[in-house]
């Protein structure tokens, strides 16, 4: 077996993206862009600075194909941008500057799940304070910890890949994740 | 077994168990010492709490314009960003199959397909073989429309390793991009 077929399906895309296919770079583009941009928006907390890093992202994928090389997955080396840019983001503090309310248009999801449809005010206002104290505990966590969760939780990236996009061993996201969970349900114990 | 809780090295071990990653033989190991383990249980069951309310924090839709602002950017005044000629809108990615069996092509196809039948049924004898205009004109208009609706669910496979040709599958069954 050939080192290109051993290669996960993304690769072999971002390796054409390298040889100046523009068509593969749109169904890279097409496949991550909702991913990027839901994990950017859980790290920092606002819309509008969540799509402006996630193209900050998809540019330097572009920029950056010339020095490509496949030694891991592709997606490792997409959270890897996208978490950088993230955490530098939060340092800089302009996430916080900008601040969404709660029922600002990026609350939450696209709506509740609720049997009838149709939710009441009362459990929309139950939603939403639910959703609030969610988004309080995630944002309260260290940098390390918040990214770790996000990608284990929402984007169910396996230990060894988190641990690459972190620049850690495996052990020590297995002990970020366990501290980051335990923390997490201290705060939300009174949810369940 | 050893009480994971108790053993910093076995901390995914838990969790594992919680989001159901783990082999059948070590599932059942542990549910026996579960059995027997207050911590253990009370920690699954507040992971299992905590996920239940982290899913309430669904995903958010994203705005109609980033691709138009990401290639705005691509090919702004520095930018060198990927030049879409004819033959990569026509033919998309070699890993992903020929663009015109993607879904909007297919209705271009489609209405060209109707205006060429209209346009036959023009011709001045007004003769179609042996069945009444209308008739022929809804029948081709159904069939492309069943067509189009038939393209549009299909997508096709990537090449395989070996090279060996593409063939049409479901876009649920394309390659997740972790394993
Ligand atoms: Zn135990």
């Amino acid at each position: 077996m050939g080192v290109t077929a051993a290669l996960d399906y993304d690769a072999r895309l971002m390796l054409l993206v390298k040889d100046g296919d523009s068509g593969s770079y749109a169904l890279l583009l097409n496949k991550y862009r909702g991913p990027v941009i839901h994990f950017l928006y859980r790290m920092v907390q606002n819309q509008s600075v969540a799509e402006e890093l996630a193209q900050e992202v998809f540019l330097r994928v572009f920029r950056g194909r010339g020095n490509y090389e496949p030694s891991a997955k592709f997606t490792t080396w997409l959270f890897r941008i996208a978490t950088n840019l993230a955490i530098n983001s939060l340092r800089d503090g302009k996430a916080e500057k900008n601040q969404e309310q709660l029922d600002g248009p990026a609350g939450g999801g696209a709506g509740l799940q609720v049997p009838d449809r149709r939710p009441t005010a009362e459990q929309v206002l139950v939603y939403r304070v639910k959703l609030e104290e969610v988004r309080q505990a995630i944002a309260q966590l260290p940098e390390k910890q918040r990214a770790a969760v996000l990608m284990h939780k929402y984007e169910e990236m396996e230990y060894s890949q988190i641990a690459k996009v972190l620049g850690c061993s495996e052990p020590a996201v297995k002990s970020l994740l366990f501290r980051a969970y335990e923390c997490l349900r201290g705060r939300l114990a009174h949810m369940a | 077994m050893n009480c994971p809780i108790e053993h910093p090295e076995s901390a995914g071990l838990l969790l594992d168990y919680c989001g159901r990653k783990l082999a059948p033989d070590t599932t059942a190991m542990l549910e026996r010492h579960m059995g027997s383990c207050a911590r253990c249980q009370a920690f699954r069951d507040g992971q299992m709490a905590l996920w239940r309310s982290l899913d309430a924090w669904e995903s958010m839709p994203v705005s109609a314009g980033f691709d138009r602002r990401l290639y705005g950017r691509l090919h702004g005044p520095h930018g060198d960003g990927p030049r879409t000629s004819w033959w990569s809108r026509f033919f998309g990615s070699p890993l992903s199959g020929p663009a015109f069996l993607q879904p909007a092509v297919p209705l271009a196809l489609a209405c060209v397909i109707v205006l060429a039948g209209l346009l036959v049924n023009d011709r001045p004898d007004g003769a179609v073989a042996g069945a009444p205009r209308d008739a022929v004109e809804a029948e081709q208009v159904e069939t492309v429309l069943e067509d189009f609706d038939m393209l549009s669910q299909l997508r096709w496979q990537p090449r395989d390793a070996t090279g060996a040709a593409s063939r049409y599958t479901p876009f649920e069954a394309m390659p997740e991009a972790r394993s």
